[in-house]
């Protein structure tokens, strides 16, 4: 399906990474496509890797539950810095990308206060209610 | 697939759409189309943390309701256990084959973007079809959502999911769609751009429903 002979598609190029949307020169603009690909295959061996580590441990319980718990955890936060720099491309190269960490760190501010706040919150109810 | 060099239109045709900035020139217009493009890229980018918050609230309300089975199935008699991990390797899969299909655009390569786009799509719809498989039968063994706490926030989770996925898989049908009319253009670029990073969202979501609801319900 994918034609080789394709010389005259490729005379002009859209790359500029994710977010930054200037125009380029040819090569400039297949070298960044092409650490664009490397980025996106380093992610993916990754979070196929972490994805199977965690299945095996719990499948095969490998550890006490408390340390399941542990490293499941432990997993989940290499798991979203995985796809954060790889897949998402978070960095802080220009103002755009410096931006876009804000609104991420910022949000995961909120979930943790949200999740957190929750489970405590319920738990406590849950206590005081059989006690 | 017979008719890819088609859409292989002129990039600089699109900045000519521009030209009644007059004297500003092709470039200025390219510069005004490319801060747009940027904009309209944050923008859904806030929107999908904002979602993330939602999905965020969601779990936080399956952990909390995750023992109240009310007598019937917890967690361990519902899932399926390697039925979880081929879609989780699938729909890992998918976000990586959609990256493959961005670099393609970026490279302009009309042919490798569709059959990726072809190939992201198909590994969505199988994805779709075995949550979708698992939950029906569910329903059918007589445990509902209307059996247990635990049962509501259950589906509700892998319901909001499986929503979000349907609804992408729609987006990459329409701008498969879009593609063959607009061909190579910055309006693409940045369309591509937001389903990549919904995709990838949707992706990263379903990873941490993996180990919050599954790996953990299996400890």
């Amino acid at each position: 399906m994918s034609n080789p002979n394709h010389s005259k598609s490729s005379q002009h190029c859209h790359a500029a990474g994710n977010y930054s949307q200037g125009s380029c020169g040819k090569d400039a603009c297949h070298q960044k496509a092409n650490k664009l690909s490397r980025a996106y295959l380093i992610g993916f061996i990754f979070s196929i890797i972490l994805t199977l580590l965690g299945f095996f441990l719990v499948t095969h319980r490998a550890l006490e539950p408390q340390g399941l718990y542990l490293s499941l955890a432990v997993l989940i936060l290499l798991q979203l810095a995985t796809q954060a720099v790889f897949f998402f491309r978070l960095n802080m190269a220009t103002d755009d990308d410096r931006w876009n960490l804000v609104i991420f760190l910022f949000s995961l501010l909120i979930m943790l206060i949200v999740v957190s706040g929750s489970l405590w919150i319920m738990y406590n109810l849950n206590y005081y209610m059989v006690n | 697939m017979t008719s890819c060099s088609m859409n292989n239109k002129n990039h600089n045709e699109n900045s000519g759409a521009h030209g009644a900035h007059g004297a500003h020139g092709a470039h200025d217009a390219h510069d005004h189309e490319a801060a747009v493009a940027a904009k309209v890229t944050f923008g859904f980018w806030v929107y999908v943390m904002t979602d993330a918050i939602m999905f965020a609230a969601m779990l936080a309300t399956y952990a909390v309701l995750k023992n109240g089975t009310y007598g019937g199935p917890g967690i361990q008699q519902v899932a399926h256990l390697p039925h979880i991990l081929i879609q989780t390797l699938i729909l890992t899969l998918s976000a990586f084959t959609f990256g493959l299909g961005f670099i393609a655009f970026l490279k302009s390569k009309a042919c490798q973007l569709r059959f990726w786009l072809v190939i992201t799509f198909i590994l969505g719809v199988v994805f779709l079809s075995i949550e979708i498989g698992d939950l029906t039968s569910l329903v059918k063994q007589g445990y509902s959502w209307q059996t247990s706490a635990f049962l509501s926030s259950y589906f509700t989770v892998l319901g909001l999911h499986a929503l979000h996925i349907m609804v992408a898989l729609l987006w990459m049908l329409v701008l498969l769609v879009q593609f063959s009319c607009k061909g190579f253009s910055t309006v693409m670029k940045t369309r591509f751009t937001c389903l990549g990073l919904f995709w990838n969202f949707l992706n990263l979501m379903w990873l941490i429903i993996f180990t919050v609801v599954f790996l953990i319900g299996a400890v």
